[in-house]
């Protein structure tokens, strides 16, 4: 081993551009592998640090109305306790009901300081003994026990408190009711589905569960909230088919007969939420392909690096050849010499390692690769032990890829072959050598392609149409009935700034989550028949406001005296799924509202281009508080949107601000352009589509690193060809394209390969979008021209010195 | 005997040459002797030693070393013999440049397994025995070509080989150098230590006690050298 160890550090003393170039390709794949590592290592472990993770689920349930599925992973609220006394398998349940409100979140005060948190829950209050926390302060079985109780984040705790200790101390809601912090936890780990910085306690009047049976049976309908169960140790979930269809029959089949429905559910274990969710009402959820994704560009940017070991050093061979036939003479096994070049490479990997773990921590501080990540990465090799352990064990493992090839090849040479050896690196290394360089390119042309085609379908969902005006338009959510009250005074004072040209109001606005909602509608044959339907309740020139498209009838309006009740519109998609041949003067009615359709709106996207356009019914928003009890009054939220010209923004927005707050001066002026709205359900394609660039980026610049290398041997190899063909009157230039030949017509094979394997690739990731660009093969073009620019370029560099020299240096050199 | 060939041949083929290096060699060595092998360029001298020192396998006939037959031997087997009972020494000495001197003469003492503290011992006993113990952290590039081809004979007599083969030892030296490893090689020789040479130099060969001479891969004379 000493003996090994001395040979390699003598080795990169005297070889120092082959040893430079393997440790800076090896440590690169080991940095990107590292930092692709972590974040998939986060995006596979999601809530495994619940304690009881393994026997909790959460129950998704699929609503068949009429023939239209829907599946949904909120519930009723009445669901939890029903199944839990029905099924004795099932030790607890614990229900999270949101609390988030409109943009920014629900406000809660300290004194005069406000602050909005998007993530709050009503919650169950044994939360704490089926979720476990990190508890700074308080006690977990009672804190959310009393109806004013409430637990907050760590987070929260110090926006109020800084640090001091909390507990006992008052917060308030928008409506001045009383919360008393009763516990602090830990902020939860990023990996964690369902985030949350503050949960109130569900035990209070107005979420209480109703005692009658036959209103609870009625209640299982409702879709309000997430359930979770605690099941007993043992539990087989295949077993949960069955429970449900029976409690289906117990309890819902009678009202589902009535409205030609039926109900069914399973189960989702918790660690499998973030990555295998597809239903409706869900918190944003993973995306396997993703991570599918950038599991392949790590693998892939290994290989080319691997790759780059191999051939560098099965092109060094004829350097090696002496040293190995004098070992073979002196009596060296070919396990011994392999078991030597084999170490060499595993050294070589161990010494990569390091570096990889050096250019990962000053990547991780200096860039801001966690943002485009989307999650804090961080090594904490002090932390995490393991760790080190595993980067060991990937240094040996990649040693053993790299390494395997040339110890094999190197000692495989008979004593005298190796001795003799002027081309010791016959042909048959030659063309493995080619084999490599092809393999090398193919990823990284396919890697270059697939970003540009990403690139591409993200400029296409940017620019495409969706049939609504996003660009200039304001959103501010309104907060509270007292200031809702106000909305046709702030409209009437933003009209006057000549930069505002109109506002509207909604309960939503594009991109948002939409609720849906069974309706009745009346059919072609005159019978109402139940249809699910997403629903947008809106105020007076919304249509024109957000620049809709009114393909028959008119907009509706509320100055129209005969406009009243649920007088609605509705788009082309909820023509389609009724298929009216007549939509105008249609029956609409959901619960005690009824009305008809007096509009048709041109199909728009008011969700994300993921999915395509679904039934959409809007209808008047109530402006009508006067039967709203005095509790709930704090908790109406609208939206108001804003359309401005786009010239002197800054200006623009301070007017609204200044009318918003002489309106509701409780609360901070918050507001979001819609296009940034927009953009933000794209937020995970636009981060892989960067990083997948910057990959491929490191990616080619590995290949090439590795093509530097090899460009450098075969000039050397060939010094003597070089000097006799510039004799006879060769120029540089035709030195060079003679040396870059091979390597380019390797390029453009590997381009062809890449292209077919790109294309499947994108189209396979195209399927999740409902609206995509096309392929234009061009790209596949620009590909390959990018890559053998690269390479001719790299090639090209390196034998231009040999090529300029004189000829006889070159002569003289053998 | 350590050396009994009968009908030895090898032949080199390629797609339209058949090429016959040694043909039908009759050949025998014993302990103690100093035996030198002369012919022309081409005459398959070096052939017959790479054959004969196992680095090579023979095409035909039949080749039996240390009283073993090894004629069909693979690469495997010939490996092990030759490291614990042959040292070689080549024309252009054949050190690996990124060892000293020390590390290449302790070179076979490792592959034949001995452990560190003995491998210590023998090295520096032979190290001093070619007076190169002064220069054993030094690499082969720093030494002279009489220097290097003393550490090469260090290296060949540090596994107590019962035969060193020569091949040009002193192909790659001048004259006064050359003559410094003649009288080292037949100083062994008079110690015990079996060699069997190769040179086209009738001077050298004259150290020796027999020579055989060689043309066309076969073996024309075999005589005493008669000093």
């Amino acid at each position: 081993m000493r003996n090994y160890l001395l040979v390699l550090l003598r080795t990169l003393q005297r070889e120092r551009l082959y040893a430079a170039i393997n440790i800076a390709g090896l440590s690169l794949g080991v940095a990107c592998c590292l930092l692709l590592g972590r974040f998939l290592w986060k995006e596979l472990t999601y809530d495994r640090h619940f304690k009881n993770h393994q026997n909790i689920y959460r129950v998704v349930n699929e609503f068949d109305i009429s023939g239209s599925h829907d599946r949904f992973a909120a519930t009723s609220r009445q669901l939890g306790p029903m199944v839990a006394a029905e099924n004795p398998e099932v030790k607890a349940y614990v229900r999270f009901q949101s609390n988030s409100g409109g943009t920014g979140g629900v406000a809660i005060h300290h004194g005069n300081d406000v602050a909005f948190w998007e993530h709050s829950y009503f919650a169950s209050d044994n939360v704490f003994n089926v979720f476990s926390h990190r508890i700074l302060y308080g006690d977990p079985k009672t804190a959310l026990k009393d109806g004013s109780g409430i637990a907050i984040s760590e987070t929260a705790a110090k926006r109020y408190f800084g640090n001091a200790n909390p507990m006992g101390e008052t917060l308030t809601t928008d409506a001045g009711i009383p919360l008393h912090v009763t516990l602090v936890f830990a902020d939860l780990p990023p990996n964690t589905h369902l985030k949350y910085d503050l949960l109130f306690s569900d035990n209070n009047a107005f979420m209480k569960d109703p005692d009658s049976v036959s209103l609870r049976r009625q209640g299982l309908w409702g879709v309000n909230l997430y359930t979770y169960l605690l099941m007993a140790p043992g539990f087989d979930p295949k077993s949960w088919p069955r429970f449900s269809d029976e409690f289906y029959k117990r309890n819902m089949s009678d009202i589902g007969k009535t409205i030609n429905a039926t109900w069914k559910s399973w189960l989702q274990p918790l660690t499998s939420i973030h990555l295998s969710s597809d239903v409706g009402y869900d918190e944003p959820t993973g995306n396997p392909i993703y991570l599918y994704g950038c599991a392949a560009v790590a693998l892939f940017i290994l290989i080319v690096a691997c790759i780059n070991y191999m051939n560098l050093a099965t092109a060094r061979a004829m350097r090696r050849a002496h040293s190995v036939g004098i070992r073979k003479i002196l009596g060296a096994s070919r396990l011994t010499l392999g078991l030597q070049f084999m170490g060499e490479a595993v050294l070589f990997s161990l010494l990569a390692v390091i570096v990889g773990v050096v250019i990962v921590e000053v990547v991780l501080r200096f860039t801001n690769i966690n943002s485009l990540m989307g999650q804090q990465v961080s090594l904490d090799l002090a932390q995490h032990p393991s760790l080190i352990a595993l980067l060991l064990g990937l240094g040996v493992l990649m040693g053993v890829l790299s390494g395997i090839y040339p110890a094999f090849y190197l000692s495989s040479w008979a004593p005298l072959s190796a001795l003799a050896s002027k081309n010791a690196a016959g042909k048959g290394n030659l063309r493995l050598r080619e084999a490599l360089v092809l393999v090398q390119f193919t990823i990284s042309v396919a890697v270059i392609a697939c970003t540009v085609l990403m690139a591409a379908q993200m400029r296409y969902i940017g620019n495409k149409t969706l049939g609504f005006q996003k660009e200039n338009q304001v959103v501010v959510t309104l907060r509270g009935a007292s200031t809702i009250e106000k909305v046709k005074t702030i409209r009437t004072e933003l009209a006057k700034n000549a930069r505002i040209l109109g506002s509207t109001e909604a309960n939503r606005v594009m991109g948002e989550p939409v609720p849906l909602n069974i309706v009745n509608t009346e059919n072609n044959a005159g019978v109402m028949t139940p249809i699910t339907t997403s629903n947008i309740p809106v105020n007076d020139d919304y249509v024109s406001v957000m620049g809709l498209k009114i393909v028959q009838g008119r907009d509706f309006s509320k100055r129209l005296l005969t406009d009243v009740g649920l007088n609605c519109l509705v788009n082309e998609a909820f023509v389609r799924k009724m298929g009216w041949t007549e939509p105008l003067g249609k029956r609409v009615q959901a619960g005690n509202q009824a009305g008809r359709v007096v509009g048709v709106l041109a199909d728009f996207n008011f969700k994300s281009l993921h999915t395509l356009v679904e039934p959409l019914l809007m209808y008047p928003l109530p402006d009508d508080f006067s039967g709203l009890s005095e509790i709930m009054r704090p908790f109406q939220e609208r939206e108001l949107v804003v359309k401005i010209s786009g010239s002197d923004v800054e200006q623009t927005l301070g007017y609204i601000g200044d009318v918003i707050a002489k309106a509701d001066p409780k609360h901070p002026f918050q507001f979001q352009f819609l296009d940034d709205r927009l953009d933000h359900l794209y937020k995970s394609e636009h981060q892989l589509t960067r990083l997948i660039g910057i990959f491929a980026v490191v990616c080619i610049f590995i290949a090439c690193l590795g093509l530097f290398g090899l460009a450098s041997f075969t000039t050397e190899q060939r010094t003597r060809e070089i000097g006799t063909r510039k004799v006879l009157g060769a120029t540089a230039w035709q030195i060079i394209t003679l040396l870059s030949r091979r390597i380019l017509l390797l390029v453009l094979i590997a381009s062809a390969i890449a292209a077919v394997l790109s294309f499947f690739a994108i189209d396979e990731w195209l399927t999740g979008f409902a609206y995509r660009t096309g392929i234009n093969p061009l790209i596949f073009v620009v590909a390959a021209l990018v890559a053998a620019l690269v390479a001719f370029v790299t090639v090209a560099l390196q034998s231009y010195k040999t090529a300029s020299a004189d000829p006889v240096d070159a002569l003289r050199q053998v | 005997m350590i050396i009994e060939t009968e009908n030895l041949k090898k032949i080199y083929r390629t797609d339209v040459v058949e090429t016959t290096a040694v043909d039908d060699v009759n050949f025998t060595l014993r302990p103690g002797q100093f035996v030198s092998v002369m012919g022309p360029s081409g005459c398959g001298k070096s052939t017959l030693l790479h054959v004969l020192g196992l680095i090579d396998s023979p095409s035909g006939g039949r080749y039996r070393f240390m009283g073993e037959e090894v004629a069909g031997y693979p690469e495997s087997k010939r490996a092990k013999i030759r490291k614990a009972h042959i040292g070689f020494v080549f024309q252009s000495f054949n050190l690996i440049d990124e060892l000293t001197v020390y590390e290449n003469v302790e070179l076979p003492l490792i592959y034949g397994g001995v452990a560190a503290h003995e491998r210590k011992g023998r090295v520096e006993t032979v190290l001093e025995k070619m007076d190169i113990g002064h220069r054993r952290g030094h690499f082969p590039a720093q030494l002279s070509g009489g220097q290097q081809q003393r550490v090469a004979v260090a290296r060949a007599l540090v596994n107590r080989p019962n035969v060193i083969f020569a091949d040009e030892p002193t192909g790659n030296l001048d004259s006064e150098h050359g003559d410094e490893v003649m009288k080292m090689l037949l100083k062994l020789n008079e110690e015990g230590t079996t060699i069997l040479m190769v040179t086209h130099s009738a001077t050298n060969a004259a150290f020796s006690g027999r020579i055989v001479s060689l043309l066309d891969g076969r073996i024309v004379s075999d005589k005493s050298a008669g000093h």
